[in-house]
């Protein structure tokens, strides 16, 4: 059983990494997913909950038992493989304070005696820009970790089913399960910098009361600055999280995990990710449904330290175990595909199999879905051998109908792309820098770096010429020295060809996609 | 491309050669000459032996008629043969050049419309095939290009092989094409 928490918008991102990549095929056999966010209407969050309920949709439509089109294993195809599963009874999110207007003075209530030291630790009374106890929290904690430490602890013991759950599941150990829980978050801004170590710490907590020291791994994915932002207009509140903070913010942040990690054991894992220099974000929101940030490439670098923490080997069972993992590049102006850090046994060039494949399965999907999409479609191609041979003339097209479970892969599918899109444009946005993982300019529309949190889109179908140079260059080679992977011309010879038999029990459309997806291979294809 | 440029051309050589064997049978001796000649040639005879020769002289004057009725139709049978032959060659040629063309296209391929461009490539060079093959017969019947079969054998022969031709043409240029033509290819016959 695996919990993946993200914590703060940031942790949000890095949770919508973690889901692109599964949705790619990398990641465990199941995560139950919750975030933990003071800010409930934030972008960022609002936004990962919804690459989860596509991811979800996209599931059900393609791996349920009961699918009618479903996928038969994950060895031909493993997109979608891991049961990725909402936190609890409800929508899988705590809100520490979650009633709105709620302040840190109503929170913790009359302090009566301890007034004096609540006056000592948290600000009031200086102006609007420096108001800390009466500072209203739906729009999170503004870059005050230690205002949001002081409502998340005294708001944890409340329950809920989000915390019931991970309680439940801690329990779950003493019945042989074994439990990994990874917290997502960043060491700058609010929610993140307060709830990382204080959620941290309360499970561990928790797992000290029931007495569990076996079975239950807690790992953690810190974000270091990455991203700088301007400061607000004049005409902005001024009360907010600011860039220039952020380095300051970080350095004492880990001062105090260096304490924390020496004087006690809380994590076994911990991976931490920076980013030098910074990406730009030009603008400046401070919270709210407007607050999203784009997808950037440190993001997907914590997501595979995400994955790895899920899939490698059980940690020996050690009281003096406490990994820190470091992720950096081999040469500053450049991401290649072995900077990537290796998941498993197949290290990079694993992951770079798996993500390539999935960038190339959606360019082929992209074209080929045009040609069976509807009626008139179809109706020009039904003769055509690779129609028949990849079984789409036994699909009863008004009876079975996959097109609700064809548009559920395509939102998936550009929930990735879009993802990418960002990725690349805001590496590409330095000319010094060289990004070598993937093109996707031909597939989405481009970002607008003003207003982030207004998306691309990507096309719905690609034209023949589209496809053509579009499937060949949309990711790149592991090494630039390796031969050419595969064109569009060996996909469509693959799709003909009726010796090339697919071993899973495919179902219906579920045949044609494994095989879009198989023949996107980075590889050469045998009839082996 | 070998491959299917040796199943194109073995189909060719299959029904040629058996056609052209049904050739040969179908002009067997004089029977197959054209009436009106073998009366023409029976009358110059009649006259002949209307001049007093005896019963020996008219019995080797028929014999010898005979004889060289036989030999016409040897020779029409040898120079019909020969303009099947070299028309035999034209449902060859195009045939290969489309099979040719169409092997090298599955090599590069990608995409249902391209799996069929070939369809009016297909269509034109069996049109142009077809008038090729009624031009020949054309100049078989209106010239001595190809001998004087036209004119000696049986109008039933003497039009016959020439429309049967054409048909036998069509057949061996949708049939090879269809079987040796790439599966990726196939969308490009319209059969």
């Amino acid at each position: 059983m695996d919990i993946l928490i993200g914590v703060g918008g940031t942790g949000a991102k890095i949770v919508e990494a973690v889901i692109q990549l599964a949705s790619t095929g990398i990641g465990p056999r199941e995560i139950q997913v919750g975030f933990v966010d003071q800010d409930k209407s934030g972008g960022n969050l609002t936004h990962a909950q919804l690459v989860l309920n596509n991811y979800i949709n996209a599931r059900k439509s393609w791996r349920d038992t009961e699918s009618t089109h479903r996928i038969d294993g994950d060895a031909e195809c493993p997109i979608f493989a891991t049961d990725l599963k909402i936190l609890g009874d409800s929508d899988g999110k705590w809100v520490p304070a979650d009633k709105d207007g709620s302040t840190l003075s109503n929170i913790l209530g009359p302090m009566n005696a301890d007034q004096y030291l609540f006056d000592a630790l948290f600000g009031t009374g200086e102006g609007e820009e420096h108001e800390e106890q009466n500072m209203v929290l739906d729009r999170g904690y503004r870059g005050r970790p230690h205002v949001g430490a002081a409502a998340i602890t005294a708001r944890a013991s409340d329950g809920g089913s989000f915390w019931d759950t991970i309680t439940d599941t801690i329990k779950g150990t003493g019945e042989g399960q074994h439990v990994r829980i990874l917290l997502a978050g960043s060491v700058f801004g609010g929610t993140g910098a307060a709830g990382f170590p204080t959620i941290a710490r309360i499970i561990r907590q928790h797992l000290d009361e029931a007495n569990i020291s076996k079975n239950v791994e807690i790992g953690g994915a810190l974000m270091l600055p990455y991203f700088g932002f301007p400061d607000p207009s004049d005409d902005q509140n001024q009360n907010v999280a600011r860039a220039h903070e952020q380095l300051l913010q970080a350095r004492g942040a880990l001062r105090h995990y260096q304490r924390m990690l020496t004087e006690q054991r809380i994590f076994n894992q911990l991976y931490l990710v920076g980013w030098d220099p910074f990406f730009r974000l030009d603008y400046h929101q401070d919270g709210g449904g407007d607050q999203l940030n784009p997808a950037l490439l440190p993001e997907m670098l914590a997501a595979t330290a995400a994955a790895s923490f899920f899939t490698k080997e059980r940690l020996p069972d050690s009281d003096d175990i406490q990994e820190i993992q470091i992720s950096a590049r081999k040469d500053k102006p450049q991401i290649n595909w072995p900077d990537i850090p290796a998941i498993g046994d197949g290290g990079s060039r694993e992951l770079h199999g798996k993500i390539a494949q999935y960038l190339r399965f959606a360019a082929a999907f992209k074209f080929w879905y045009s040609n069976f999409a509807d009626e008139d479609s179809r109706k020009g191609v039904t003769k055509q051998k690779w129609y028949k041979v990849q079984q789409l003339d036994e699909i009863d097209w008004l009876k079975d109908s996959p097109t609700t479970a064809l548009s559920h892969l395509n939102a998936s599918l550009d929930d990735f792309l879009i993802w990418c899109q960002a990725i690349e444009s805001y590496a590409r946005r330095d000319p010094s820098f060289s990004f070598n993982l993937w093109n996707v300019d031909a597939l989405v529309g481009p970002v607008d770096f003003e207003n982030p949190n207004n998306l691309p889109e990507a096309e719905k179908f690609l034209t023949a010429q589209e496809y053509k140079i579009v499937f060949d260059r949309i990711a790149q080679k592991f090494d630039q020295g390796e031969k050419a992977m595969p064109n569009t011309a060996n996909m469509a010879s693959n799709l003909s060809d009726d010796t090339l038999v697919l071993e899973g029990d495919h179902r219906q459309m579920a045949h044609m996609i494994v095989a879009l997806y198989a023949y996107s291979s980075v590889h050469e294809i045998s009839d082996d | 491309m070998v491959n299917a440029l040796a199943k194109y051309f073995g189909l060719w050589l299959v029904v040629t050669l058996a056609v052209g064997f049904l050739a040969s049978l179908s002009v067997s001796g004089s029977e197959s000459l054209n009436a009106e000649i073998v009366e023409r040639y029976e009358q110059n005879l009649a006259e002949q032996n209307g001049d007093g020769l005896t019963e020996e002289q008219i019995q080797e004057n028929i014999v010898a008629l005979d004889q060289f009725l036989e030999r016409e139709a040897e020779r029409a049978e040898g120079s019909l043969l020969n303009w099947y032959a070299i028309a035999m060659v034209i449902p060859l040629l195009f045939g290969i050049a489309f099979v040719a063309q169409a092997a090298i296209e599955a090599e590069k391929a990608s995409t249902p419309d391209e799996f069929k461009a070939l369809r009016p490539n297909w269509t034109k060079l069996i049109v142009i095939m077809l008038i090729l093959i009624i031009i020949l017969g054309a100049l078989a019947h209106f010239t001595e290009l190809f001998g004087l079969w036209p004119t000696k054998l049986q109008p039933a022969l003497a039009w016959g092989w020439p429309a049967g031709l054409i048909i036998l043409s069509a057949l061996i240029y949708a049939g090879g094409t269809k079987l040796a033509t790439p599966d990726i290819m196939q969308p490009s016959l319209p059969l």
